[in-house]
């Protein structure tokens, strides 16, 4: 086992409140890392700490060995750590094609002035962005509607779809905040069916997700937030039987997810 | 809602009827004995104003009407679009295209040329524009400003050294005015987009301001470019058709870079960043340097037809940088539609060439120009944000997302 | 030479607070619409110029009425001009902007300018290209009504500039840094007293009062604020109605200052205001109020330092450097933005 991402002693406060406090983990190649807490307590922070959008109060992140907090988001990117977003954010007015071509930004030569003379090199290196954007969509069951406007898509697809483009930036560690939000059970199994596939490519995944069963079914590890604090770490099993765990989260969940 | 929408619809009609009353059909009357101010009834004002105002509007709601019609029944097929994607994207039809054009010179009278020119010279402004406006989703305001520095920077530069070609305008007119669009977007690119637009309106004072009152640049009188310098004519190529095959060439090819940048990698990079900052920032793009690349090559841009006007007018003066010249240049890629380059670049040749033709007819037209530039901006926004050109999937994005 | 600094600096403070104050009344417009919509509002500088014209036509509708006494006249219209920009702004949101709500920023922007250059070209096409000239009889009792401050004999100290500096310099300076006396006028005292007056009653409303929470609340989440039961149209529109009045206010203060108005005065004024408004944070009330005096006492030190005709440029110098240098303002800048 490869560790990819260690962040130790994350914090972040918004004004008097403290969103996350002191939260480390650990991600591993090749692995699912589940991150699961009851609203508000602060999984979308700590990813927005992570992913560099919000500068930390205290903690570090290091990325293969490498410090990545304090870089700007473009950057953590660039280094390997890519996302998707709670609230759906595509790019609306660009195909499905073209959300995904956007995230090969990063891996394809700086060719301004080839691009305008369309050198042999230029059409080379787009032919390539292209058969990789086109793999990824293969990847995520995106192939029939490479064409389609991004807006257009059903809900469940636009997902699938911010999982692609995240992919095309080619990362070692991969973020998902809450990737199963808002569909239906049958929707959820596939897309939790595309996370370990995607961890079997090697990357390490973090997903945030509400839905148990499906949490403990694709986790290699889970760990609990509950008001910014790491509450639990563990197993699935460690987790389950975790009395602290139950208490905080499980009970309150089932009442609210029925 | 509380109020029905035809309610709240007749408040607002009475409200602005209300409130343009004392303007329109009042006349106030000063005495200067007293020192104090009487109001009289003036209907004449009113009838004077709306004897322009109504029918134009009129005329408006018929082309709108025309519009929806042909929207409705026309060809599904957006024809402008693609003939420009086929244009731009095949360099024989290109070629073509320029050559039939420049051909036209031949058998058109010079006044009409000089007006083909100057329809020419606000195209290359309008996809110039567009770059920022319609790729990158940054407004900017005093884009003249950019347009003023090519033409400087060309007059100046031939005064210094007579013996510059004419055809290096161009390239001296592009890189003097990214640059400066360069040092101008540098501390306002990092934040948000609509500061922008304040900062290059007021740029666009500030060097109005510098151009009246430096000694080097002629004050209010402007610039003349040396007669060495100017656009000249060939053999049996006359003035005014050498001017027009240039301005025809350059247009093309500044389009044609255009329109490759926005099929690439950074064209994409900033249409992601438009639509999306912060998922564009997750995706790798470095947002700041991109903006300010854009704007680099939207000022630049502007700085062709900049030089180009020095060389073909044979002066400069401080009102190629007038906010009313800025006003012109948004509203043809309002007008033509954000983001689209066939949307340039008839915005351009519509708003260039209808005010100059109704010129002759009606003289008041000139008067009322810019009411009307300032309506069509508005309009387009609330009724048809896409522009006449752009998809009407783009109207979405505009209108709000919920 | 202690008496001359000093007397200059009591003529900078004087008159560049007193041009401050207004900035900071139209500030505030800028501020409160950018806090709740996180718009520019860019047709706000039309609306100080439509306040204006407002007041010398109610003037004008008093004065044919028969009213002439300077006590009743000005204060109706003051309130009349108030009442007329408010109007308009609550128009202009409702016509150009409330449709455009939540869209992309460049739409609202946009629309904003549009209506910014109609109302421009209207009041220019409808009154006159000219100038318009504000009643002398109203504005001759405030402005023509002085106090002057010392009165130094200075023509030793100028004489000495001009014996010491090098002869361009001197003279240069000898005619602009020798203030022999400081003025001040009914007519700033009442700037003065009414932009304190006014800013006292928005801080009152704002912080104190229950509408005052309501529309904070909007600023800071209109979502949440509407799911609270709030009506957030209401409290837009009440935004705009409130910084198109300060507007008009400060509107009728400079055209009596000036003693004329023009269609274009909203222009330049609206540029320097929304500077004044990002120098202390935008969508931040208290900064508005800093940012605009800050600016006035720049812009009055530039014309008495450098030259008069740069002043229109020392506001954006300013803009550049506030952007460049602390980009959210003196005060910091109050606006929503959730990732
Ligand atoms: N930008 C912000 N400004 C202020 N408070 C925030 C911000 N982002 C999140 N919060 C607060 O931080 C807490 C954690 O939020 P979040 O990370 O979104 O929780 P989760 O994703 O676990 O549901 C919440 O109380 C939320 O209101
Ligand atoms: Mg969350």
């Amino acid at each position: 086992m490869t560790l990819v991402l260690k962040a130790t002693g994350v914090t972040k406060s918004f004004g008097g409140l403290k969103a996350v406090q002191n939260v480390s983990i650990e991600a591993h190649a090749g692995q699912v890392l589940s991150i699961i807490g009851p609203n508000g307590a602060g999984k979308t922070t700590f990813f927005n700490c992570l992913s560099g959008i919000y500068p930390l109060d205290s903690g570090t992140v290091e990325l293969a060995g490498k410090r990545i907090n304090g870089l700007a988001p473009h950057q953590v990117s660039r280094a390997g750590l890519s996302r998707s977003f709670q609230n759906i954010r595509l790019f609306p007015e660009m195909t499905v094609l073209q959300n995904v071509l956007v995230g090969r930004f990063s891996r394809s030569p700086r060719q301004i002035l080839a691009s305008v003379l369309r050198t042999r090199s230029w059409r080379r290196e787009e032919d390539k962005a292209l058969a990789r954007s086109k793999e990824l969509l293969e990847f995520a069951g995106l192939s029939a509607r490479a064409q389609a406007w991004a807006r257009a898509l059903p809900y469940g697809l636009q997902r699938r779809l911010e999982v692609a483009r995240a992919l095309a930036t080619d990362p070692k560690i991969l973020l998902l905040d809450e990737p199963g939000a808002g569909m239906n059970p049958q929707e959820i199994g596939e897309m939790m069916g595309l996370v370990k596939s995607i961890a079997n490519l090697g990357i390490a995944v973090v997903v945030i997700e509400h839905h148990m069963k499906l949490v403990m079914e694709i986790s290699d590890r889970i760990v609990v937030l509950d008001h910014g604090e790491h509450l639990a770490e563990g197993t699935p099993e460690e987790v389950r039987r975790n009395p602290r765990v139950v208490e905080a989260y499980l009970g309150r969940s089932e009442d609210q997810h029925g | 809602m509380s109020k029905s929408p035809l309610a709240t619809r007749l408040a607002v009609i009475a409200g602005l009827l209300v409130l343009t009353a004392p303007f329109l059909w009042t006349k106030l009357d000063p005495d200067f004995n007293t020192g104090f101010v009487s109001l009289s009834l003036a209907p004449s004002n009113a009838i004077q104003f709306l004897s322009v105002v109504l029918p134009a509007a009129v005329v408006g709601w018929l082309l709108a009407g025309i519009g929806f019609l042909w929207g409705r029944f026309g060809p599904t097929k957006p024809v402008i679009a693609t003939g420009s994607q086929k244009l731009f994207e095949s360099p024989r039809l290109l070629v073509a295209t320029c050559a039939v054009l420049a051909g036209f010179g031949f058998f058109m009278s010079a006044k009409f040329l000089s007006l083909g020119t100057f329809v020419c010279i606000h195209m290359m402004l309008a996809i110039g524009l567009n770059v920022t406006i319609g790729f990158t989703g940054l407004l900017v305001l005093g884009y003249a400003a950019f347009y003023a520095t090519g033409a400087y920077a060309f007059a100046l530069v031939a005064h210094a050294c007579p013996w510059f070609p004419t055809w290096a305008a161009l390239p001296v007119g592009f890189l003097v005015a990214a640059s400066t669009g360069f040092l101008v977007g540098l501390p306002c690119l990092r934040l948000r987009g609509d500061y922008l637009a304040i900062v290059t309106l007021g740029f666009a004072e500030a060097l109005r301001e510098l151009l009246r009152n430096l000694p080097q640049t002629g004050g209010d009188m402007g610039l003349l470019v040396p007669t060495s310098a100017r656009i000249q004519s060939l053999g049996p190529v006359g003035q005014a058709q050498a001017s027009w095959i240039a301005a025809v060439a350059v247009t093309l090819f500044v389009g044609l870079v255009i329109h490759r940048l926005y099929h690439s990698r950074i064209g994409r990079a900033w249409i992601a960043i438009r639509e999306d900052e912060t998922a564009a920032a997750m995706m790798g793009i470095p947002v700041v340097r991109l903006k300010l690349l854009a704007f680099s090559v939207s000022a630049g841009i502007a700085g062709v037809p900049g030089a180009f006007f020095a060389g073909f007018a044979g002066f400069v003066d401080p009102s190629t940088a007038t906010f009313e010249q800025s006003v012109l240049i948004l509203a043809m890629v309002i007008l033509g539609g954000i983001g689209s380059l066939p949307g340039s670049i008839l915005g351009a040749l519509v708003l260039y060439l209808v005010p100059t033709l109704l010129r002759d007819w009606f003289p008041a037209i000139s008067d009322y120009r810019l009411l009307f530039f300032g309506a069509i901006l508005v309009a387009m926004m609330l009724f048809r944000p896409q522009g006449l050109c752009g998809s009407p999937r783009h109207k979405l994005e505009l209108e709000g997302k919920s | 030479m202690r008496a001359l600094l000093f007397a200059l600096m009591l003529e900078i403070l004087v008159n560049g607070l007193a041009r401050g104050a207004i900035y900071a009344l139209i500030a505030l417009g800028y501020t409160m619409v950018y806090g709740i919509l996180g718009m520019i509002n860019f047709a706000h500088g039309e609306i100080f110029m439509l306040g204006m014209f407002g007041a010398v036509y109610a003037l004008g509708a008093l004065g044919s009425a028969g009213l002439m006494a300077v006590g009743i006249t000005l204060p109706l219209a003051i309130v009349a001009a108030m009442v007329f920009s408010a109007g308009f702004g609550i128009l202009n949101e409702r016509i150009a902007y409330r449709k455009l709500r939540g869209a992309h920023l460049l739409a609202p922007l946009t629309s904003a300018i549009g209506m910014s250059i109609v109302l421009q070209n209207f009041v220019m096409l409808s009154v006159t290209k000219g100038k318009v000239d504000f009643p002398r009889a109203i504005a001759a009792p405030l402005a023509d009504t002085t106090w002057t401050f010392g009165s130094w004999d200075l023509s030793s100290i100028q004489a000495t500039i001009l014996s010491v500096l090098p002869d361009v310099w001197a003279r240069w300076m000898a005619s602009k840094w020798v203030v022999q006396s400081v003025h001040l006028s009914a007519l700033q005292l009442l700037i003065f007293a009414i932009t304190l007056g006014l800013m006292g009653l928005l801080f009152w409303l704002i912080q104190r009062t229950r509408l005052g929470i309501a529309l904070r609340a909007v600023a800071q989440d209109r979502t949440m604020a509407s799911l609270c039961g709030m009506k957030v149209d209401g409290l837009i529109t009440l935004t705009f109605a409130l910084g198109s009045a300060l507007a008009a206010s400060a509107g009728v203060m400079v055209s009596m200052y000036q003693g004329v108005l023009r269609f274009d005065a909203g222009y330049m004024m609206g540029l320097k205001a929304f500077t004044a408004a990002v120098l202390g944070g935008i969508g931040n009330i208290p900064g508005a109020v800093i940012g605009g005096l800050l600016i006035g006492l720049a812009e009055d030190l530039t014309s008495f330092t450098i030259a008069s005709e740069w002043k229109q440029s020392t506001a954006f110098a300013i803009l550049i450097l506030v952007l460049w240098l602390r980009p959210r303002g003196l005060l910091g800048e109050r606006v929503a933005d959730k990732v």
